[in-house]
């Protein structure tokens, strides 16, 4: 009979569903425990308190209703949204241009340039910004070019230790994060609508705002998303070019950890950030998903 | 520009493509008239999409002009050629709803919108499209995105339309349809067509002249019944289905309209009007198609010459029978002629190993100057 056959078979078949759960645990549980858990413990902490430099494991909104209680915390923070508006803003025009531009080039001179986009991501964040730092200071490159162009007479400090600072800074460090994104979406144009849109009489400003610009709208999107969420986030750079005047949300959380040792409070003002930084993840993924492209 | 003169006359003079060494297209003087059909037809490779290309804007000749009604459109950019173009792919945007597609042509004049839409709706009718306005493109069949593509060619009055292989991606009972469908409205619309594809049966189906195209140069233009008949080359005897290529050289006029060859296979008649323009001794091939040849078997030793103006004896190869037509070759000589015979039952049930007399008429068949040769195989096609 069949009878010992069949039972190695459901046997066979209980062990492979257990290697299969194991396989997925791998896949989908690794993430989880090193992304989830630390989020989910910064999100427990932010409903503790410390008191008298004693960390106090009660559940309590107090964290939040401080902060919104706070005029300078919530000035901070909407200062710090703001900024990063306008450094997102400054980078897609100057990274759609850039994109746009360097689609445009052909073979050799194209991927060339998309390398020497790559290559400043893989350098220090930190090198980075003391070289923007150099630039941006009384004595930098910028003050002694505008000078040699004769918009100014003397150095100007006006660029460095500031918020400008932190704007110009942030704007350099990320635009690659703009163009990348931008560029993909102009390379997956096909030629050929481009061509359609001449042929049926088009100019080129035409086929661009119309065919180009649309077509492209989800790098853009998504450009836009990653510069937003990491200008609002960052500490490095106004710590290091933002001078006193050029105090950021980053910052401020980064002292209640490094100085006051309030983590509690430090937790949820991270827990706010990144209430905002989902919020525009969201949004982008709902801007991005075009009405046409998956039907 | 006068109202009247909807399409025009379109001149390509001496054009040719290089990249590099690479010859493309070389010195090729066409003309198509106003409200032709005219298809470009040749292998993949033949450079048949260049020249659309080069007509509608998209490739720059390395020499040569493109004269749209005596002026010389050449230089002149893609959006301000008075043509449109029916992309292999169709090109249709799509971030942009069927009636904007079609529409489009119109936007970019700056049209008002309810103008617009009120011919957009008029051209979807023409292509039997009613009702699918507000789909996308990605919601659309192939043989409805074809027609979207069509109309939005067609919106703009062109006239001229260049189509590219329009009905390569659509399936074989589909794409007979579009074709009685493309020619149709070609008459209804009055636009000039110029047609690009591989495909020869379409080519002869549609065409009001066809442009045979081979490696860069044009081996012939004319009407589909001339170039399948009087092919005047080796390539385009053997493009339109199979041919017999017989070398040999002219001989004399035995009798009025009547012309004998002297060829491998022996002496051969050939009529009048086949061979026009040809001196005596000057080496031809004559080309027979296996539809025109027929087996006679060999009662005996006999030696009659039959109905038929040519008779050769030979013995049968080998027989195809592949339902209503089988393919009879015969070795006669040298050489291998290939018969394609109706398959009826009162037809010569011929075997290999058969002495049979392949015969036809002198009228039949095409002459092509000098030594011919089969230039096209359909495998070569794929490389």
């Amino acid at each position: 009979m069949s009878g010992p056959g069949l039972q190695t078979t459901a046997a066979e078949r209980t062990r492979e569903r257990g290697a299969e759960l194991l396989r997925l645990a791998l896949i989908f549980g690794l993430p989880a425990v090193f992304i989830v858990i630390p989020l989910v413990t910064f999100l427990i902490y932010s409903f503790w308190r410390v008191e008298d430099g004693q960390l106090v494991r009660e559940f309590g909104l107090g964290n939040y209703v401080e902060f919104l209680r706070s005029d300078s915390y919530r000035f901070v923070f909407g200062r710090t949204l703001f900024m990063s508006l306008q450094v997102t803003a400054i980078n897609l025009v100057l990274g759609y241009a850039a994109a746009l531009f360097i689609s445009q080039r052909r073979g050799r001179t194209k991927y060339l340039m998309v390398l020497a986009l790559i290559v400043p991501l893989l350098m220090s964040y930190i090198i980075k910004i003391y070289a923007m730092r150099g630039l941006l200071g009384t004595n930098g490159q910028l003050n002694q070019l505008l000078m040699a162009i004769g918009l100014l007479s003397e150095p100007s400090d006006l660029f460095l230790f500031n918020l400008t600072a932190v704007r110009i800074t942030l704007s350099v460090v990320l635009l690659p994060f703009m163009i990348l994104p931008i560029f993909v979406a102009l390379e997956r144009i096909p030629a050929s609508f481009l061509h359609a849109s001449a042929d049926l009489g088009a100019s080129p400003w035409q086929t661009f705002r119309l065919v180009t610009l649309p077509m492209s709208l989800p790098g853009a999107v998504a450009g836009a998303m990653f510069c937003y969420v990491l200008a609002s986030g960052d500490f490095l750079a106004p710590e290091l070019v933002g001078g006193t005047r050029g105090f950021t949300y980053g910052r401020a959380v980064f002292s209640q950890f490094g100085m006051a040792f309030n983590w509690p409070f430090g937790a949820a003002l991270s827990v706010i950030l990144l209430g905002v930084a989902m919020s525009v993840i969201l949004l982008a993924g709902r801007l991005a998903r075009s009405r046409w492209a998956d039907r | 520009m006068t109202a009247e003169t909807k399409s025009g006359r379109l001149v390509l003079h001496g054009v040719s493509k290089h990249y590099g060494t690479t010859r493309v297209l070389d010195g090729i003087d066409l003309s198509v008239e106003s409200g032709e059909f005219l298809t470009i037809l040749g292998p993949s490779g033949s450079g048949k999409t260049t020249i659309l290309r080069m007509i509608g804007g998209f490739t720059e000749p390395t020499s040569g002009s493109i004269l749209f009604d005596e002026v010389d459109v050449t230089d002149v950019p893609i959006h301000r050629r008075p043509f449109n173009t029916v992309f292999q792919d169709y090109a249709l945007f799509p971030h942009m709803t069927v009636v904007q597609n079609v529409g489009y042509g119109l936007r970019v004049r700056g049209l008002r919108r309810r103008e617009i839409e009120t011919r957009a709706h008029e051209v979807l009718a023409l292509v039997a499209l009613e009702g699918l306005e507000q789909r996308y493109p990605a919601q659309l069949s192939g043989g409805q995105k074809q027609r979207v593509a069509l109309a939005r060619a067609l919106i703009c009055e062109p006239r001229l339309i260049l189509l590219d292989e329009p009905l390569a991606a659509l399936d074989a009972e589909l794409r007979r349809r579009m074709q009685q469908f493309l020619k149709s409205l070609q008459r209804r619309v009055d636009i000039t067509f110029i047609y690009v594809t591989h495909d020869q049966e379409e080519a002869i189906g549609m065409s009001d002249r066809i442009c045979v195209i081979n490696h860069g140069v044009i081996e012939q233009v004319g009407p589909p019944l001339e170039v399948y008949y009087r092919p005047r080359s080796g390539f385009v005897a053997t493009f339109f289905g199979d041919n017999n290529l017989i070398n040999g050289r002219v001989v004399e006029r035995t009798e009025p309209g009547i012309w004998r060859l002297e060829t491998g296979l022996g002496p051969i008649t050939c009529s009048d009007d086949l061979l026009s323009g040809y001196e005596e001794g000057a080496p031809v091939t004559l080309a027979v198609r296996p539809e025109a040849i027929g087996l006679r078997a060999v009662v005996g030793a006999g030696t009659e010459a039959g109905e038929a103006d040519n008779a050769l004896r030979g013995t049968v190869n080998r027989v195809e029978f592949s339902g209503p037509i089988s393919e009879v070759t015969v070795q006669v000589g040298e050489q291998t002629l290939l018969a394609k015979m109706t398959s009826t039952v009162s037809a010569l049930p011929v075997q290999p190993g058969d002495a049979v007399r392949v015969t036809w008429n002198s009228g039949d068949g095409a002459i092509i100057a000098g030594d011919a040769e089969h230039h096209y195989r359909p495998d070569e096609e794929s490389t």
